[in-house]
């Protein structure tokens, strides 16, 4: 089987999709089916991959990032992150760096070439400063919460035990809003040990903690960024 | 009263080892020395007239044909004493626009000539973007490099950002050469002032857990979950994805991101006061010299330039006039830091206009060389950071020669003829190559070995960039350059 992950916040551009399902469906041979380990393994235990035979993926720039960012976690995409407290971080501090142009103000009107070596610093600062609003606002109304639900602070040390469920609809909820898609055991594994790495080393707020943390593991990460 | 470094330099022992280390043969310099030399580009956007300050020419020079050239009323050029430059000095207004401009260039001229060398030159474009672009790559001289990649090439491989750039349109252009390595390549930056806050992924956003756990999620991330992605397992050979890695992933702190972190480049850098955080390096003493860094983007640009060269952190800097700038007094009238185009907006009031542009340049170039020659590059031998280092004000073209007859005010096009100037201790200095027709405001050129002026001679582009490749030392083997060593010698 293959998976074919549709993004739908990324450009979609149908043509596109329905000429590449094409193109896979006559092309899929058994050559090209390659790690066969993930077969065994949680939500994609039935799955096998193509090797993409256009292997050219391409940053999410600027609009795109911000657009698909607040998309993942139900923020205003105006409000993700600002310097200072006053100064977008995509819109104006780092437009160049995330990929943008400044034709007004600074008569620039193409992207940089290649990737700033402050590029990833500053993609991981945005989603910070994204993920730590929407950890703040659902933990603090855990009725209305979006993508951090049940997660019971009292119980802290049971979480694994009693609420892992809990955690894994969190992160799941997460996945399906940012990567459209359910994760696999092993991912899930990832958030697991995450927690416990929190709770063993941090002293306070540790649902908090793990909340932001498991939504900047997932938003800079290399599935979400590229496409 | 000299200094231990100025009795260093004046004896000639500076870099005496270093220096044999360059193989002179063929025009061409061995790429043995490590010790980074710093390009300071500054952009003089729309076009900076050298016949509007140090060639300028007087109407008792231009015969017949002074009222209807760009001459200057005898009174208003001074020659610098001991100098072959010229200065001008103008009052009056800016056009239409609210700005009375006082410019007098003679204090410049008495405190750099030793450093200055204005060099005559023809263009080949009278597009800003063209000729913006054609005065970085020598109108593709060596590959389509810029200058600015040909000396982080040379200097820059161990530097975090080696060439840095603030600039506008065509200053802010890349080269063409697509086998440039990677880490030679600009780094644009969008907010001078804001910039080194994007070099730490954490410090100074609210809510964030402390470094030691975003340093475990990190990890998590890049050795657990990034691997698992079935969506990355299918694109093992993209080479956007290769690079990203390389520089994210480096837990070397000498190198990637982690250099930028280690290196705490966030707060040395840092201009505004994160809460909670220190200040950046000499903040105070930096921004009483810069004290308009905040309004004037050029005084903000000039400030960071100077940061990044004093931190070793690039080896090629960036900076450029952009548009219009206006800033509002305390009582809320407007001030016009900037005319509309820069210098170009000489197509409403040339004489005004080069006036306050020059005037507004070579304020900044004078605090940026007393920066540089403040700190102490090396101990051993002495230098200052302003011994290592070359000032080219680029420009796009030059402007027109003539006026409507004994306009004292006149809107000017672009032309292709003009001169540049450059402004370093390792040229040398107090001198113009190539000379002016006063008789048309032309200027011509010079012999490339000999300098001597030769007046049915211009020099090109790619002449200009070899000269400057030489100043900085660049190796230059097999490029095809003319050998241009009549700058420093």
């Amino acid at each position: 089987m293959l998976l074919l992950k549709l993004r739908p916040m990324v450009a979609p551009n149908c043509t596109f999709i329905l000429l590449l399902m094409l193109l896979l469906s006559c092309n899929l041979s058994s050559d090209k089916l390659v790690n066969d380990k993930q077969e065994n393994e949680g939500a994609n235990a039935s799955i096998s991959l193509l090797n993409a035979s256009n292997q050219q993926l391409k940053i999410k720039k600027h609009q795109v990032f911000k657009h698909d960012l607040a998309e993942a976690l139900g923020l205003n995409p105006e409000h993700l992150c600002f310097e200072q407290e006053e100064f977008s971080c995509i819109d104006d501090v780092h437009v160049l760096e995330l990929g943008g142009v400044s034709p007004y103000e600074k008569g620039i009107h193409t992207p940089m070439r290649k990737f700033s070596a402050s590029t990833p610093l500053i993609v991981e600062r945005v989603v910070l400063s994204a993920c730590s609003k929407r950890s703040e606002l659902d933990l603090a109304d855990q009725e209305n919460a979006l993508i951090f639900r049940q997660l019971n602070s009292d119980k802290l040390g049971n979480l694994l035990g009693e609420q892992s469920e809990a955690l894994k609809q969190a992160v799941n909820t997460l996945a399906h809003r940012s990567l459209q898609r359910a994760l696999s055991q092993s991912e899930l594994d990832t958030f697991f040990s995450l927690y416990e790495e929190v709770i063993k080393k941090s002293d306070n707020k540790q649902i908090y903690t793990w909340a932001v943390l498991s939504c900047y593991i997932m938003l800079s990460s290399l599935e979400f960024l590229f496409y | 009263m000299l200094s231990r470094r100025h009795l260093i330099l004046k004896s000639g022992l500076m870099g005496a080892g270093a220096y044999c280390l360059w193989n002179r043969g063929s025009g061409s310099l061995a790429s043995l020395e490590q010790k980074p030399r710093f390009l300071i580009v500054f952009g003089a956007n729309g076009g900076a007239s050298i016949i509007d300050s140090f060639m300028a020419v007087r109407e008792s020079e231009a015969g017949d044909q002074a009222a209807t050239l760009n001459t200057f009323p005898d009174q208003l050029v001074e020659n610098i004493e001991g100098t072959p430059f010229r200065a001008v000095k103008f009052k009056g207004k800016v056009g239409s626009l609210p700005i009375q401009v006082d410019a007098d260039q003679s204090g410049f001229v008495k405190k750099h000539f030793q450093d200055m060398l204005v060099v005559a030159q023809e263009r080949t474009s009278v597009t800003h973007q063209v000729g913006q672009k054609r005065s970085l790559t020598g109108n593709d001289a060596w590959k389509g490099r810029t200058l600015q990649e040909c000396v982080a090439l040379q200097y820059g491989k161990s530097l975090c950002f080696p060439n840095i750039n603030m600039a506008t349109g065509g200053y802010s252009e890349d080269g063409i050469d697509q086998d440039l390595a990677a880490y030679a390549s600009l780094t644009k930056v969008s907010s001078p002032l804001f910039w080194p806050l994007g070099l730490h992924g954490s410090k100074g956003i609210p809510g964030a857990p402390s470094q030691d756990m975003i340093n475990l999620a990190r990890n998590l991330r890049n050795s657990q979950f990034d691997p698992s992605s079935a969506f990355i397992q299918s694109f093992p050979k993209s080479e956007a994805i290769k690079t990203w890695k390389k520089i994210r992933e480096h837990r070397d702190p000498n190198a990637g991101v982690g250099k930028l972190e280690a290196q705490n480049l966030f707060s040395r850098l840092g201009f505004k006061k994160p809460s909670g955080l220190g200040l950046g390096q000499d903040f105070s003493r930096l921004t009483e010299i810069f004290s308009n860094y905040q309004n004037d983007p050029i005084e903000g640009q000039a400030l960071l330039a100077v940061k990044v060269i004093l931190g070793k952190v690039c080896s090629s800097v960036t900076i450029s006039h952009g548009g219009a700038i206006i800033d509002y007094k305390p009582d809320g009238s407007p001030i016009i830091i900037n005319p509309p185009l820069s210098f170009d907006y000489s197509h409403n009031a040339h004489r005004a206009t080069q006036a306050m542009m020059w005037q507004r340049t070579l304020k900044v170039i004078d605090k940026i060389i007393a920066v540089l020659k403040s700190y102490e590059f090396d101990q051993q031998t002495g230098e200052s950071f302003w011994d290592r280092s070359l000032i080219y004000l680029a420009t796009d073209f030059g402007r027109e020669k003539k006026r409507p007859k004994n306009a004292s005010e006149f809107a000017s096009s672009h032309h292709l003829n003009n001169g540049v100037l450059l402004l370093s201790p390792m040229l040398k200095g107090n001198r113009i190559l190539g000379g002016i027709d006063p008789n048309t405001c032309l200027t011509y050129g010079f012999n490339l070995n000999s300098g001597s002026p030769e007046p049915h001679r211009n020099l090109e582009e790619k002449e200009l960039f070899a000269g400057l490749l030489d100043i900085m030392r660049v190796d230059t083997s097999g490029s095809g350059l003319p050998h241009v060593p009549v700058f420093r010698t």
